[in-house]
């Protein structure tokens, strides 16, 4: 048997393409007799003519199914009912408005029991979708829980974090980091912005949501100035100050035990503190020297570094400096180390940091120039079987949100919902107002509250509904924004705006760990009931 | 004029002319007449007439007979009751291809929005065929072949290929019934005529690698 690879195909020319595909009605006898001419000189003309007989061949050639043996019972009722008769009808039937008003005028014929029987299913099944859309209209309003399907998240108790005893006084200038691990429930680490007395790097972890502080030890040549990241795709690697051009420290058994990190060049592009961890593979988003964003990757832990692009070319902002929109913010972790990244309007899928990349949908009209119709932000959950791309476009002006349930092949709209849009006149604007997803797919967002527009409350929209409510009582017991007069000033448990945090919990919940304007932390745990 | 396939060594008769469809445009008229005005009798003439093909259209372009059978029931489900609404001369055949056309359009975006793809590059290199076993398989392995070189092409793609070779219009008439320009439906053809070709001939080549006996089987395991 040969089993050796075919030769190349060879495009036919690009002249001629569209005539060699051609039935046989579709050609004049003058343009046929052209097509014959080319072929008889064109070797690679011919040859795609002679494939594509064959191919025309093999596929006139596939066994046929049976037919239908008889004709399906006609409907009594000549209306194209059903949704998918409806769409086809429309689509296929002209004019629709014929279509329409013929539907309005025609004569209802007897029905058939089982026709009947449907139609009285559909009638039910409409009166009970109207009656729940009021109810669950009636219960945003209302901030009644309870109104979608399903176990709800419930929010415990807000608990203030403790500080460790070692931290210097608030006073003194510095202020306490909080940098907690969201794969990790209860794994937190904290930092003084400050170096200690001794000029030695002050660094804790706590494995219990800030019950109890452990002191790690830093490289005596650490940077006293104290920075952490960490990342999902890797519980136990801590990385420290790698904010400037010298470098920095990473550690493998969560900040036991450290080793130098010798960042690639042009990493800070992006101002990237650190690299992403996923694993043993660590990567920069930054940009190269056409400013495009690339990925620079490593898998030994900085000895080599490769450079991966972007499958699409950015227009650079006509503002100065990296477009700010792009970078960190667009892009959504996939669990296997992929990443999504919206560009205008077509969502791409890399699952090996930028070596490859897949298209997997496109939304809106992309109109918007250099940045996503949905303004640029994008939450999903880490399997990627639900998005949100959120409407916030860093100009305070909000649009509907999108939502995807199919991996991002197809988007709908779904409504802004908070009473309040923010605006630039609010206090709560910008990267406060940006919607977290938590883990049964819902939104969670701060928004100001009707009756007062200085205060604000959290409000999420349960997965598969359009319908926002006032989150439960307790989450919004600490959320206080700090008046107009009061400024950024220390004032407890007012915001301006919060630092939030989502992370895994105990149990399957999740935890939520609010930094307020004061510097302390409160935290919450999450469960679903 | 007699082709040689390179792969196989094997030539066949190839005739480089389509087989026109026929199609009985004047006693047709009058079938869709009647049955416009409600004659089942005629209406089921218009069944015979295009129920083998109508399957067959849509089972290629779906890629699963059993689906393309369903959706032919509807296809004629939803012809006959919209036939009462259209007004004028209608060219029943392409007419009925767009209908059959929506519905599988509707029901793939259906069932795009309901299952669930595996997610990984697995998806990305879908293009597994079983391997070409001895003679007996090798026909369903063609059989495969075609239907997933026909997958790969992209639908717009797929269905005006499809209405051309199978259904036998001219890209004029498809132009017609799929509601785009002919220059679209020329483009469309000549595009998935040659993702076709490609696609099958990567198929032909994985099929010849994987039935190619291993260098290193010492001996084979036949006793």
């Amino acid at each position: 048997m040969n089993t050796s690879t075919s030769p190349t195909i060879k495009r036919p020319c690009a002249a001629w393409a569209n005539s060699l595909a051609a039935g046989p009605d579709d050609l004049t006898d003058v343009e046929r007799a052209a097509l014959d001419a080319h072929l008889a000189t064109c070797e690679a003309c011919s040859s795609a003519r002679v494939d594509y007989a064959r191919m025309d061949a093999l596929i006139r050639s596939l066994p046929a199914p049976a037919p239908l043996i008889s004709l399906p019972a006609y409907p009594s009722d000549r209306r194209p009912a059903d949704d998918t008769q409806d769409t086809v009808t429309r689509e296929s039937v002209a004019p629709p408005t014929n279509f329409i008003s013929g539907m309005a005028t025609r004569r209802r014929s007897q029905l058939s029991p089982q026709w009947a029987a449907f139609r009285a299913i559909a009638a039910v099944l409409i009166v009970g979708v109207v009656v729940a859309g009021f109810a669950a209209l009636l219960g945003h309003r209302q901030s009644r829980p309870g109104v979608t399907t399903g176990p709800q998240p419930q929010v415990g108790d807000w608990r203030l974090l403790s500080t460790p005893s070692e931290a210097p006084n608030q006073a003194s200038g510095g202020q306490f980091i909080l940098t907690p691990q969201t794969s990790v429930a209860g794994l937190l680490y904290a930092c003084w912005s400050e170096p200690a007395p001794d000029g030695s790097a002050l660094l804790w972890r706590s494995e219990d949501s800030g019950l109890h502080w452990k002191r790690l030890a830093t490289p005596t040549t650490a940077p006293t100035r104290c920075y952490l990241e960490v990342s999902p795709g890797a519980p136990n690697t801590v990385f420290l100050d790698t904010t400037s051009s010298t470098p920095g420290y990473y550690s493998l058994d969560r900040g036991d035990h450290w080793s130098r990190h010798t960042p690639p060049a042009g990493y800070e592009q992006w101002n990237a503190g650190a690299p992403t961890a996923e694993g043993d593979v660590w990567y920069y988003l930054s940009r190269d020297a056409d400013e495009q964003p690339v990925f620079l990757v490593t898998s030994d832990r900085g000895a080599h570094w490769e450079t991966h692009g972007f499958p699409f070319h950015l227009n650079i902002s006509p503002l100065p400096g990296p477009s700010p929109l792009f970078g960190p913010y667009l892009r959504v972790r996939y669990e296997k180390g992929g990443y999504i990244v919206p560009y205008e309007d077509t969502l791409w899928w890399t699952p090996d940091y930028g070596a490859t990349w897949r298209k997997l949908g496109a939304w809106g009209d992309g109109s918007m120039g250099y940045t996503p119709p949905c303004g640029g932000l994008i939450r999903g959950t880490p399997d990627l079987s639900l998005f949100y791309c959120v409407a916030w476009n860093g100009q305070f002006e909000y649009r509907p949100y999108w939502r995807s349930v199919d991996r991002g092949l197809t988007w709908r709209a779904v409504p802004y919902g908070p009473p309040v849009t923010p605006t630039k006149d609010t206090p709560l604007a910008g990267i406060g107002a940006i919607p977290m997803l938590l883990r049964d797919g819902s939104l969670l967002q701060l928004s100001p509250t009707p009756g007062d527009p200085s205060k604000v409350a959290f409000y999420s929209l349960a997965p598969g509904t359009n319908v926002w409510r006032q989150a439960s009582k307790p989450l919004n017991d600490v959320v206080r924004l700090c008046s107009s007069q009061q400024g950024a000033g220390p004032a407890p448990t007012c915001v301006i705006p919060p630092t939030i945090v989502i992370t895994d919990g105990a149990n399957g919940g999740q935890n939520i760990y609010l930094t307020q304007a004061d510097g302390t932390t409160v935290m919450a745990a999450i469960a679903w009931r | 004029m007699r082709m040689i396939d390179e792969t196989t060594g094997e030539s066949e008769d190839i005739s480089l002319t389509p087989p026109k469809r026929t199609r009985c445009d004047a006693p047709e008229e009058g079938l869709v007449e009647r049955a416009r005005q409600g004659d089942h009798q005629a209406f089921a003439a218009l069944f015979e007439a295009y129920n083998a093909r109508i399957c067959a259209y849509l089972a290629r372009l779906v890629g699963d007979d059993e689906l393309g059978r369903d959706l032919a029931q509807d296809t004629f489900i939803a012809a006959w009751c919209a036939l009462p609404q259209i007004l004028g001369e209608l060219r029943f055949g392409p007419w009925l291809y767009r209908i059959a056309t929506n519905t599988a359009r509707s029901s793939l975006r259906r069932a795009r929005l309901l299952s669930w793809l595996p997610f990984g590059l697995e998806n990305v290199h879908a293009l597994r065929i079983p391997s070409a076993g001895p003679e007996p398989g090798a026909r369903l392995a063609e059989a495969e072949r075609i239907r997933l070189a026909l997958a790969t092409l992209a639908p717009q793609a797929r269905i005006c290929l499809l209405m051309q070779v199978e259904g036998g219009f001219s890209q004029r008439e498809i132009a017609a019934a799929l509601g785009i320009t002919e220059k679209s439906v020329s483009a469309y053809v000549s595009r998935g005529r040659e993702q076709f070709r490609r696609a099958h001939r990567a198929l032909e080549d994985e099929t010849n690698r994987d039935s190619a006996p291993s260098s290193d089987a010492g001996g084979g395991e036949h006793a």
